[in-house]
């Protein structure tokens, strides 16, 4: 049960900055980004496919992180174009549309047949107490740890940091001051996307990794998003790992093993209906 | 004028009628089969029309509603029941209600983006939970056993085709219920519909629970098209294909359903004809949702919005004064008999107090004014009435009644009838839709037009979206008169409107108790209008009434006219 919980973790800390990355994207994009892992998938199956290739891992991982950029950027640009003054509702929608989109271009580019994801974080890290960590485990934690406390004090500390809040809160009156809103909009999805993109390549060897079941990693992932109210970061991060090791967890126990990947649903539920138990309204007034 | 009546929905029956008569007689066999898919993605569309297209509600599971209807069909069959296919159908849609109405219940405190998430996350473990069960009957590759009578792919069709035009007329008739102007309603304001004296829980769990009846019957008709049912007909993408492919053609509209069955199957069908992969046609589909949401309109609306166009009739121009003046009630007169009794009413927002204690009585046939600076409590007084605000303490009694606890919707049928300051009226309804929906009871056209020229609403047909702020305010206050309320509480309704209109609604608002049997709380800035029309005033300031009387002498007293302009004035 602890060993599967442990082995969770490398799925957690995935949920958990791709939940991270969902929660900016909320907080500073306005948009609820159904997209975030498929964008992450481009990534992926363009380093697998030019490792495949012959090309050295580490060249074919940069190449996919400038791959899964470039998308990002891309579909960050026409949100900001066409999209700029909607709302989080409909910006949402463009996004389930995107993941619809990506989807599909991905089975186009890189083929339907299922693809062994090349990486190097294979191995134990450590055996404490009869427990094995693996290595993707302790990288996947550490990500989760490590990006939280850099996003939290980039937005706190930082002059572009502050420009981005005020662009979420308020984004005409930001422009009107004179803050460049679709440049820094094209740039949070830039970077979104490549966060996306380096979870992915640690988790994709480890498990099944065909386009779609790594594209809809994005339930989990909200399902981490909403233990922080799609706000708070840390509540993000702890939702992500929790739920991983919950999952793994429950992939000891043999009777519920099949619906294992059932608890992302039950914890989105639950965790909304607590959360928004007191909006009987749709509006404050 | 012709072209309107050629289009009548009873035409429109006939001449879809005769076009399945014809294709089934005319289309091979092959595109006959294909056609039979694309009327059951455009059943299954039709009802995710009804909670995304009407309702305004994104809903990710409609695949997961299909499979548990073609689950119900298949295991009927295994189990040989009797009945039949086309009883085993409507069982297995009728199964898929009490799911839809458990989906719907988290849709009464979530919205939007909240609620997608929800449906994905639940069509993603229905996933899971079918692969792991299993489709009765798949492994021993029992066939769904078809009645002689639809026993060729060509009946089957004709079947198909009947199930489509049914669910369609039903839904047409369903949008001319108070249920069908709900949903347009609710997709704009909750509150306003609710204060339409309408249950917002129970719309919602309406249009969830006939969406996944027809889900659940498009899958039944898909089981029995196809005989041997697996897992990977209900594919979790394949939902939100079809909510890509429902916003794009517009699938609240018969039309756009089927435009939307024949895109999903026959695309990606001609794509690989021409040898092209076919997830080009998904691709195809999210650009045109991408435009779709862009430009706000699919591709029914937008053909709607062409031919409308071409046949407007020009619409009179909104006469600035009125023709003939009726002669008002020289002074406002006040009733004896007290109608809404409110007492020890108090409010807090955590450690605000934003009404304590308040007490008021509204006696019956009497406009009475509801006055104070910005903050003083007003609306917190209107929500906290109408029932919109929990947690209120005190008592409200309408007409003898107790209404302490009831919900908004049924403090509104009891006769308790609220406006809102905001522009609450929905732009996709008609004046008349409006109007009828407020009444909540069958308003004839003579009274709307009665209703029209009291109020100066100009034409009935014209869309609220064409209405400028201050004419939909006015409409609200005749929506809400329609439904011969004992109460209504109206919130600033001259906000909007040029000083000569105020005053004119000011007589207006006079003649109300006399026409309309009802007593007027009016809240508003303008003094002058309130000393027009109302018999009494109430001043609140910092949630407690501190004067009231008639308006000449109460307005005139220092405390009021120091909690308007503060100290130095009052005491200079």
């Amino acid at each position: 049960m602890l060993e599967g919980a442990i082995a969770g973790l490398t799925a957690g800390g995935a949920y958990a900055v791709l939940g991270l990355c969902l929660t900016l994207m909320y907080r500073l994009g306005r948009v609820v980004n159904l997209a975030q892992a498929a964008i992450g998938v481009v990534g992926v199956y363009t380093m697998s496919v030019l490792a495949d290739g012959g090309v050295p891992y580490f060249v074919a991982v940069l190449a996919g992180l400038v791959a899964a950029a470039l998308v990002a950027a891309g579909l960050g640009y026409m949100m900001g174009r066409w999209f700029a003054e909607a709302g989080t509702d409909q910006r949402s929608a463009i996004a389930i549309a995107y993941l619809v989109g990506l989807l599909a271009i991905e089975y186009l580019v890189f083929g339907t047949d299922p693809r062994q994801i090349p990486g190097v974080l294979g191995g134990p890290l450590a055996t404490v107490g009869g427990v094995t960590i693996t290595q993707a485990a302790a990288v996947c934690v550490a990500a989760a740890v490590l990006i939280t406390a850099g996003v939290s004090v980039f937005l706190a500390r930082t002059a572009v940091g502050l420009r981005l809040r005020a662009l979420s809160q308020r984004p005409t009156t930001a422009e009107l001051m004179g803050i460049p809103s679709r440049r820094l909009g094209v740039g949070l999805w830039a970077v979104t996307g490549v966060l996306a993109t380096a979870v992915l390549l640690v988790v994709a060897p480890q498990q099944n990794s065909d386009q779609l079941s790594l594209g809809l990693m994005v339930i989990p992932a909200c399902a981490a998003a909403l233990v922080g109210g799609f706000r708070s970061l840390v509540g993000t991060a702890v939702g992500g790992l929790a739920l991983g090791a919950l999952q793994g967890a429950l992939a000891h126990v043999s009777q519920l093993q099949e619906f294992r990947d059932v608890v992302p649903f039950v914890a989105i539920l639950a965790i909304l209906l607590w959360s928004q138990r007191g909006e009987v309204w749709d509006a404050a007034r | 004028m012709r072209r309107v009546e050629m289009t009548g929905p009873a035409t429109q029956l006939v001449g879809a009628l005769a076009a399945i008569v014809v294709l089934a007689a005319v289309v091979p066999q092959y595109w006959l089969f294909l056609a039979t898919t694309a009327l059951v993605t455009a059943i299954s569309l039709s009802g995710l029309g009804i909670v995304t297209g009407r309702a305004g509600m994104i809903s990710l599971c409609q695949m997961s509603f299909m499979a548990l209807g073609a689950w119900v069909v298949c295991e009927l069959n295994v189990l040989a029941a009797p009945g039949g296919l086309v009883l085993w159908i409507l069982v297995g849609g009728l199964a898929a209600v009490p799911l839809g109405v458990l989906l719907g219940l988290p849709a009464l405190r979530l919205r939007g983006v909240h609620l997608a998430v929800v449906t994905l996350g639940f069509s993603a473990a229905a996933d899971v939970i079918i692969a792991a069960a299993g489709f009765p009957g798949a492994t021993t590759f029992q066939q769904v056993l078809r009645p002689a009578f639809i026993g060729t792919d060509t009946a089957y069709f004709v079947f198909a085709a009947l199930v489509f035009v049914a669910g369609a007329v039903a839904i047409r008739l369903l949008g001319r219920t108070r249920y069908g102007t709900a949903w347009r309603a609710l997709r704009f304001s909750e509150r306003a519909t609710a204060a339409a004296a309408m249950s917002v829980p129970r719309a919602k769990l309406a249009a969830f629970a006939l969406s996944a009846f027809f889900g659940g019957i498009a899958g039944g008709v898909l089981a029995g098209q196809i005989g041997v049912v697996t897992a990977q007909n209900f594919d979790t993408v394949d939902s939100l294909i079809l909510l890509v492919v429902a916003v794009m053609a517009g699938s609240e509209y018969a039309g756009g359903a089927i435009a939307g069955g024949l895109l999903m199957v026959f695309v990606p069908e001609i794509l690989r004809g021409l040898g092209v992969p076919q997830d080009w046609g998904s691709l195809l589909f999210a650009v045109g949702a991408v435009q779709t949401l862009s430009t706000g309109l699919s591709m029914s609306e937008d053909l709607v919005r062409r031919f409308r166009r071409r046949g407007a009739v020009s619409v009179p121009e909104k006469t600035g004064r009125r023709a003939a003046h009726r002669a008002s009630p020289v002074t406002p007169e006040r009733g004896e008999r007290p109608v809404l009794v409110v007492e020890g009413l108090s409010v807090s927002y955590g450690r605000i107090t934003a009404l304590s204690g308040v007490n008021l009585v509204v006696p019956e046939r009497t406009v009475m004014g509801l006055i104070g600076p910005n903050g003083a409590g007003k609306s917190t007084f209107t929500d906290a009435v109408t029932g919109f605000v929990r947690g209120a303490t005190g008592s409200v009694t309408l007409d003898g009644r107790r209404l302490d606890g009831l919900p908004v919707h049924r403090r509104a049928a009891a006769g308790l009838r609220r406006t809102f300051q905001q522009d609450r009226v929905p732009p996709g309804l008609t004046v008349a839709g409006f109007l009828r929906f407020s009444a909540h009871r069958r308003v004839s056209t003579a009274e709307l037009d009665e209703m029209a020229a009291f109020l100066n609403l100009g034409a009935l047909n014209r869309h609220v979206s064409e209405l400028d702020v201050g004419s939909r305010r006015l409409l609200e206050v005749a929506g809400a008169l329609l439904s011969r309320p004992k109460v209504i509480i109206l919130d600033e309704p001259a906000a909007g409107l040029a000083h000569a209109e105020s005053m004119e609604l000011a007589e207006r608002l006079m003649e109300v108790p006399a026409r309309f049997g009802a007593s007027v709380l009016l809240i508003e800035h303008d003094l002058e209008m309130v000393r027009r029309a109302c018999a009494e005033v109430v001043v609140l300031d910092f949630g407690e009434v501190i004067a009231a009387g008639p308006p000449a002498t109460t307005l005139a007293r220092p405390e009021v006219a120091r909690a308007y302009l503060g100290d130095e004035v009052a005491l200079a």
